[in-house]
């Protein structure tokens, strides 16, 4: 099938067996390829009452069709497997070059399941796939042990995913780390990883993917890099990266602070915005697989406790180690960034959950002896560098943080749940659902939980005619409930289709639904419309719930905890908050979703899902 | 009276760091801020972000007034009072 290597790489740690496998050429068709694909296997694969943690679990790296192409960004992976931290299947994705590497090297895919006794990593190239030993390795930081598994495979152009000591020790929030500081971070991929005994995956290849009609593709891509070069809708992503957001975005309140306590303001925003990042450390943007934005940071501090010379830091990072603990000292957030990109933790998470703890110690949950003497206290910076360091060893308070806020509050009792801000126990993004309605929806129901790569329905509000080539026309303001659980579904759509192609959704934002047909169809020799794309999204959509249902999701499952419910005092969007319920309600009838959540037989059947209407309706 | 205009993201380079000052007549609306704005930086103002025709934002740029979303344009302005303009940034 053009467009696809046409292989699965299979490796079993526990037999310590590797097998090629081919791709089922159906599931490509169904599914596209990365994340839609991964979750058909894991479906498939991954019984839905896995303990996570146990060799049963698989990581299920996955590219899709346009990856390793002349398409900037088409450097992504995804990886699916059952998370840790949530209890639900989780897809996580990573930019930089890793996912091309892997196609280069030959595999749509690879499929990663049992455990090893002892450490190993992997080194696969065109030829081979070897287990190797890694005891040398475990225990060192995610940025050594690139370096020294290059230097010891002799390949010096092998890229390499890995895990820091966070992953080795079972953080619940631990990340995978490729190409330096590029992260698959969201929902324990790097605990599961760990779990494995997996240390790192180094892979060299220099095959070329066969695409259907290979001159029509290459202007497709290179009018979308062009235009991504070019475009002043995105001129501030390309000048001042994420973080360009903190300068912006504070005005209607989106940036949570103080744990989403309080309304965003200029004071706390600015000093750790794009604005300051540019201005105080210029040193070099760096992009990902021929990507023409570059939105990336390179950091540098020559002198002080918070010197540094790496990469970082993005906006979600900033905001959840910055705003949210209160902390406006821009050193100090780039270094604390980079000790979770050390050792290897989800900075959403990371500073989530020490946001979290900060009220807790606050409010006389936790004692100065719970937190090994540590003053957790709103602005303490080197607080937060403290517990950084102590989650990624996993030591003392930092084993009590390496459960996430949700487990955490559970363990605290009390009010404590009512401000974990955590959907389905997956920390919430740096985006506040008080300021841009359509984000409530979104969080209640996507798929991973709490999440807005997974649905970035923002992009759509005060937009005119967000997606006329799905039927998505008008103006919907972001502090309406009209349209909202609409538009929930259009983006938690969009995002299945560029997470099965895969490609970085910053690389989207000046695109339409043709556009991915266009490339998806001289990629593949195919002829798929933008209405079909529509049913592609809603298929993956369905699988993924399918499977978290058995897992035990229900309606209750599906809602916002008290604080990021809770009207705001001040800023852009006091007093206001979005209508949940009533949206939920509308958004369980579009999807066609049951009172509990199910998805509807007739619906399953519609989107040739018989298999999983039969589990769910068992006869 | 005077009112005070400011911007964020892309609109800070135009406008510059600090709030500018545009004095209007007592009575005026926010549409006649707007029209004072595109003749002090008619060249400056992106197509992409600004209706030259209508002299007034397009979106994703917005306008608040007192820290409130404001899509109104006849809105009344009072002295001293500070509007923004700002292009709601995409990033996450």
């Amino acid at each position: 099938m053009k467009g696809y290597m046409g292989k699965l790489l299979r490796v079993d740690l526990s037999k310590r067996s590797v097998m090629v496998e081919p791709l089922p050429e159906h599931y490509a068709r169904d599914y596209l390829g990365g994340s839609g694909l991964g979750v058909r296997l894991a479906y498939d694969e991954i019984p839905p009452e896995t303990d996570p943690m146990s060799p049963q679990n698989k990581l299920i790296f996955m590219t899709g069709p346009v990856t390793a192409t002349s398409l900037g960004t088409a450097g992504r992976y995804q990886v699916i497997f059952k998370s840790p931290l949530t209890g639900i299947l989780c897809d996580s994705s990573s930019g930089g070059h890793w996912g091309a590497a892997l196609r280069m090297a030959g595999y749509d895919g690879l499929i990663i399941e049992g455990a090893a006794t002892s450490p190993v990593y992997l080194y696969i190239n065109e030829k081979k796939c070897e287990i190797r030993d890694a005891s040398q390795h475990w225990g060192k930081d995610t940025f050594s042990v690139q370096d020294d598994i290059r230097q010891e495979i002799g390949v010096p152009k092998a890229r390499l995913a890995v895990i820091g000591t966070s992953g080795e020790r079972g953080v619940l929030f631990a990340a995978i780390m490729n190409d330096d500081a590029r992260a698959a971070a969201r929902g324990g991929d790097g605990t599961v990883m760990g779990s494995k005994k997996l240390k790192a995956i180094a892979i060299h290849g220099n095959l070329q993917v066969d695409l259907a009609d290979p001159e029509g593709f290459k202007k497709v891509a290179l009018d979308i890099n062009k235009e991504n070069a070019t475009s002043a809708d995105i001129e501030d992503l390309r000048m001042y990266g994420t973080t360009d957001v903190l300068d912006s975005r504070w005005a209607i309140s989106d940036i949570p602070v103080k744990n989403w306590a309080i309304g965003s303001s200029e004071e706390i925003c600015t000093p750790i915005g794009g604005r300051k990042v540019y201005e105080l450390m210029p040193k070099k943007h760096q992009a990902c697989h021929r990507c023409t934005i570059g939105c990336a940071r390179w950091t540098k501090i020559d002198a002080g406790p918070y010197m540094m010379d790496a990469p970082g830091p993005e906006y979600e990072s900033t905001a959840a180690l910055g705003s949210m603990c209160l902390v406006t000292n821009l050193e100090a957030v780039c270094f604390a960034n980079h000790l979770c990109n050390s050792y290897g933790l989800d900075t959403i998470s990371t500073g989530s959950t020490i946001a979290f703890a900060m009220e807790c110690y606050g409010k006389g949950y936790l004692s100065a002896k719970d937190t090994d003497g540590i003053a957790l206290l709103w602005g303490n910076e080197e607080a937060v560098i403290q517990m950084i360091h102590k989650i990624g060893a996993h030591e003392g308070v930092g084993k009590l943080l390496a459960l996430g806020t949700r487990r955490l509050a559970e363990k605290l009792g009390g009010s404590c749940i009512d401000f974990a801000v955590q959907v389905k126990g997956l920390e919430l993004p740096m985006h506040d659902a008080r300021a841009g309605f359509s984000w409530a929806p979104n969080y209640a129901t996507a798929t991973r939980g709490g999440c807005h790569l997974h649905g970035m329905t923002d992009l759509y509000e005060d937009s005119e005619d967000p997606i006329p080539e799905w039927g998505f026309t008008g103006t919907y303001e972001r502090l309406s409930n009209e349209g909202k659980a609409e538009m929930t579904r259009f983006a938690q759509n969009w995002a299945h289709i560029l997470d099965s192609l895969v490609i970085c959704y910053f690389a989207t934002v000046v695109l339409e639904p043709s556009d991915f047909c266009n490339l998806i169809n001289t990629a593949t020799g195919r002829d798929l419309k933008p209405l079909d794309l529509l049913q592609i999204g809603d298929r993956i959509n369905a699988l993924h719930r399918a499977y978290n249902y058995r897992c035990g999701i229900r309606r209750k499952d599906d809602t916002l905890p008290k604080r990021a419910m809770t009207p705001l005092k001040e800023g852009g969007a006091a007093g206001k908050i979005p209508d949940l319920d009533g949206l939920l309600e509308q958004y369980y009838r579009l999807r066609s979703w049951d009172a509990e959540g199910r998805p509807s037989r007739e619906i399953l059947q519609e989107l040739g899902l018989e298999d999983v209407a039969q589990d769910l309706y068992p006869a | 009276m005077t009112v005070r205009i400011r911007g964020l993201g892309q609109f800070r380079s135009i406008f510059g760091e600090q709030a500018q000052s545009i004095n209007l007549s007592y009575g005026d609306r926010l549409k006649d801020l707007l029209r004072a704005v595109q003749g002090k930086w008619a060249d400056s103002l992106p197509s992409h972000l600004w209706d030259h025709e209508n002299r007034t934002v397009k979106r994703p740029a917005v306008l608040m007034v007192e820290g409130k979303r404001v899509t109104d344009i006849n809105t009344p302005l009072k002295e001293n009072q500070e509007v923004l303009i700002t292009k709601i940034s995409v990033g996450g």
